[in-house]
């Protein structure tokens, strides 16, 4: 069983390695995103340009944060909306259940949002007796599964078709019936979470986007999940976190140029829509009280820090979708709410070095994760800092930490470090085999229990090698 | 090729059906066919604004206002379509209900001509010169769909399984 | 130190020391192809790596201090050429950054950085050219490391070398540009990860019909070497500098 726990990434990723289905359906995820994104790129004149504007945008919302909440406020309060700051999980999850208590709400639905991931907000609603359904057809499923979502946009991406049929049998009480393609899986969903929509006290969703100049929140969806749950009931919550801000409508636009063309490989998603407080007094539907509940769990704090280019990121999963570590192990395995690069800057960040730490190592500089990233997060050096710190506070392994400082000693000793050089070359002659191609190693550690150390032709390193021939030049 | 036809082929690509008449009461014999191939009750849902300016369907019986989800086909009017994206913009208001968009399995939207731009950033404008948005700005682009198993594309997830554009003028 | 006018420009080869250890024959054949590209080379006997390993586990502190001792012993140079993308990306591109608080270094960082290359991209800048060789290897794939792709950026310049030198012998096969797995200290320290990524690799190098691997990091040729000796795949692994040594150099190699 995989755990939940950040500090088990290697133990989870063996084991995630021999999972046979999870291997089939991360192996298709990858190819889809991978394909659709590559095409939806090539249809764009100059997809570097809409980079650098959506950058700007956020970088001008990031320069300015507290202001711009502060006018988003004013906005959404002249729209007849209401925010709510919350400075850790428990807050959040607080607001939400103080909302819910008071309008004596029974059925919660619920559209996409990692930051209730986040703050576990789903548990906290379920403690106090709440009925939650998740309404995006990924986190249904997972839902059903009782898993943590495994990617921040397809949260069922681990999941086979089969896989899918057999929650849906189990929990849906509709007997004898073809579930073996996914139309019929789509359209059973549909229609068991059409009723909840419908019979929902309160419905919450996430935001892609929070615009200060109108004081409306953004929402980007394909299924108009977020729109039913946030239109149909009486209430509706948006959670979501600090840097979602933006400046005005224009630069929400520059964001969206760029988030879902890296997301799902689309120019525009099925459903993106704005909404500015609840239903106006001559509107015939919409709900009657809008609440937005802005997280700050610690961004603040990274936004002033030499981390704070993280906050640029925009939730689009493209770094995950090109990462070779996540599409051989899969979301489960990092044990934490983000997974793959993004994730493995932000969970050090969020929940504290001591419990992300490994994280940040699962990383081999491959640099594809800065490449694909639209908004130019330089993750590979965010990850080396975070190991730096990781080293600072001597979370990495006594083995390692005195390995690599005797190493550095030498290499900063000349004569000692190619001394050492020829020590290493004399003894791997040594562990030669009969073939001279391979070592014999008497131990088993992490280079050779999958592979060889493959045998070096010559017992003498090459810097003596070639001071021996210069001597001997006239 | 032209701001139009541009929207159309976008719209298309993004799995809409797109038809275009010279005014109002041309759609009426296409929805008439629509629901008898489709083997549809012959009843059509109406957004208030769209209601005041509908001609006479002896053919079609009319409801109008917001749904719970009854209606299986509704129709409304767009503010604006989007050329580039193949995209339609829906304002809320009291004549343009938003349960309309996403409850029914078939979403009828009528836009005018004139009212397609080229890209989004004239939508931006055109909104920020609006003042206070309305409490909902609606980009819809094709029906509702998935990829959420198997990165397969299925239609009609949460909403229209089918969305119909009519290009007016 | 100082260059004669009339000297050949005087190259400074960082054999690295994986090279210096593992394949003395990559810097043997590496300054063979800097003389036949009309350059004196020495191998400055003070270097000795370029930092990478404290550098990518977080020991910065110790990373600079290696750096500098690399900065001193290669400034006097007129180039310095590296047999890896990954320390020719280490010194022109991270050491600059390992000094952002030292402005002194720094600039004697940037002066170093300016004049580091990666062979390959040292090599295409001088306009030589090569055909094929009596040894030249049959059926090959070029994997090119991640750091010659996004931080040296010679991935192009290296596959125009080999292009011309193999002819209708290179091998394009599936994802070039996904990571092989070696990544350093990951190799050992996620290894199962590590080793399924390089099978991954080895999979689509076979598939290809390729039978010799070349590239021009010896950290992802030991790695993939190690895994096709355990998994008893027939491929050959040699590094870019070998294949160009054995090559037939052009007559425009020679510098004017």
């Amino acid at each position: 069983m995989i755990q939940r726990d950040a500090r088990q990434f290697i133990p989870n990723s063996e084991q995630a390695l021999q999972d046979t289905t999870l291997q089939t359906a991360l192996a298709r995820a990858k190819s889809g995103f991978l394909g659709k994104r590559r095409k939806a790129i090539a249809l764009v004149d100059d997809f570097e340009f809409l980079k650098q504007q959506a950058q700007a945008a956020k970088q001008r919302a990031l320069d300015n944060i507290p202001a711009l909440l502060d006018q988003f406020e004013h906005n959404l309060n002249a729209a007849g909306g209401q925010l709510h700051r919350a400075a850790t999980p428990d807050d959040l999850n607080r607001i939400v259940l103080d909302i819910c208590q008071r309008r004596q709400a029974k059925i919660i639905t619920k559209g996409k949002s990692m930051v209730s991931e986040e703050t576990h907000l789903n548990t906290a609603l379920e403690q106090a007796g709440l009925d939650v359904v998740e309404t995006d057809l990924g986190e249904y499923i997972i839902q059903l599964a009782k898993e943590p979502p495994s990617h921040i946009i397809a949260p069922a991406v681990h999941k086979t078709r089969q896989a899918v049929a057999e929650l849906f049998r189990h929990h849906h009480a509709l007997g004898e019936r073809d579930l073996n393609e996914i139309s019929n899986l789509v359209e059973e969903a549909r229609q068991m979470l059409r009723q909840r929509f419908l019979a929902a006290d309160v419905g919450i969703t996430g935001a892609n986007l929070l615009v200060a100049s109108t004081g409306s929140i953004a929402i980007v969806t394909n299924e108009g999940n977020g729109d039913l749950t946030a239109t149909l009931p009486p209430v509706h919550i948006v959670t979501a976190s600090l840097e979602k801000l933006v400046e005005n409508l224009e630069d929400a636009g520059a964001i969206l140029e760029v988030l879902g063309r890296s997301a799902t490989g689309q120019a525009m998603s099925a459903y993106t829509t704005f909404f500015t407080g609840p239903k106006r007094p001559s509107e015939l539907d919409g709900p009657e009280e809008m609440h937005v509940i802005v997280l700050d769990n610690g961004r603040s704090d990274i936004l002033q820090s030499e981390f704070a280019a993280m906050l640029r990121c925009i939730r689009c999963g493209a770094c995950l979708n090109h990462c070779p570590v996540y599409s051989n192990v899969g979301g489960h395995a990092y044990g934490s709410v983000y997974p793959g690069p993004m994730g493995s800057v932000l969970t050090p960040l969020l929940e504290g070095l001591n419990q992300g730490h490994v994280l940040p190592n699962a990383s081999t500089f491959c640099g594809r994760c800065a490449e694909v990233c639209p908004m130019g997060i330089p993750l590979p050096d965010l990850l080396r800092k975070l190991r730096e710190q990781e080293h600072r506070q001597q979370l990495d392994s006594t083995g390692w930490r005195m390995v690599l400082r005797f190493y550095s000693w030498l290499a900063t000793r000349p004569r000692w470090f190619h001394l050492a050089m020829r020590a290493i070359t004399f003894t791997q002659r040594l562990l030669r085999d009969a073939s001279g191609t391979r070592l014999r190693v008497p131990f088993s550690n992490g280079w050779n229990r999958q592979r060889e150390l493959p045998a070096a032709p010559d017992a003498t390193p090459f810097l003596q090698q070639w001071q021996k021939q210069q001597e001997r030049k006239p | 090729m032209n701001t139009v036809e541009r929207f159309i082929e976008t719209l298309t690509a993004n799995a809409a059906h797109v038809s275009c008449i010279r005014q109002l009461d041309e759609a009426i014999p296409l929805i008439e066919r629509f629901m008898q191939e489709k083997a549809l009750p012959p009843r059509l849902h109406l957004s208030p604004a769209l209601q005041r300016e509908w001609p006479v369907s002896n053919g079609i019986t009319l409801s109008h206002g917001t749904t719970d989800g009854t209606h299986k086909l509704c129709a409304s009017r767009a503010w604006a379509g989007i050329a580039d994206t193949g995209t339609l913009v829906l304002l809320s208001g009291p004549d343009n209900p938003t349960r309309l968009n996403f409850l029914p399995d078939y979403h009828l939207v009528f836009l005018r001509k004139d009212q397609i731009v080229a890209d989004k950033k004239a939508i931006w404008q055109k909104l920020e010169q609006q003042g206070a948005l309305p409490r909902a700005v609606n980009f819809i682009s094709g029906p509702s769909r998935t990829a959420d198993i198997e990165q397969t594309i299925a239609l009609g997830a949460h909403g229209p399984r089918f969305l119909w554009v009519f290009v007016e003028g | 130190m100082t260059t004669e006018p009339a000297q050949p420009p005087l190259v400074a080869l960082f054999v690295t020391c994986l090279v210096n250890s593992q394949r003395p024959a990559v810097g043997f054949a590496t300054v063979k192809l800097l003389e036949q590209a009309g350059f004196r080379v020495e191998v400055p006997p003070d270097q000795t790596c370029c930092g990478q390993p404290p550098y990518n586990n977080g020991l910065t502190d110790e990373a600079r201090r290696i750096a500098k001792l690399q900065i001193q012993v290669l400034e006097p140079y007129d180039w310095i050429v590296v047999p890896s993308g990954s320390c020719a990306g280490m010194i022109s591109v991270h050491y600059p950054h390992l000094f952002e608080n030292d402005a002194h270094w720094q600039e004697r960082a940037r002066r170093v950085a300016s004049k580091t290359r990666e062979l390959a991209a040292f090599l295409a800048q001088q306009g030589v050219r090569f055909a094929p060789g009596p040894d030249t290897p049959t059926a090959t794939a070029h994997h090119t490391s991640c750091s010659c792709r996004r931080e040296t950026r010679s991935h192009t310049q290296a596959d125009g070398l080999l292009q011309d030198c193999l002819q209708d012998q290179l091998k394009p096969f599936a994802e070039p540009e996904v990571c092989c797995g070696f990544g350093g200290t990951f190799s050992a320290k996620f290894d199962a990860l590590s080793a399924r990524m390089g099978s991954q690799k080895l999979d689509s190098i076979e598939a290809a019909g390729a039978r010799t691997v070349v590239s021009a990091d010896l950290g992802c040729l030991l790695h993939l070497q190690g895994l096709a000796l355990r998994q008893q795949r027939d491929l050959q692994f040699r590094h870019l500098a070998e294949v160009l040594a054995d090559a037939e150099p052009q007559r425009e190699n020679k510098r004017p």
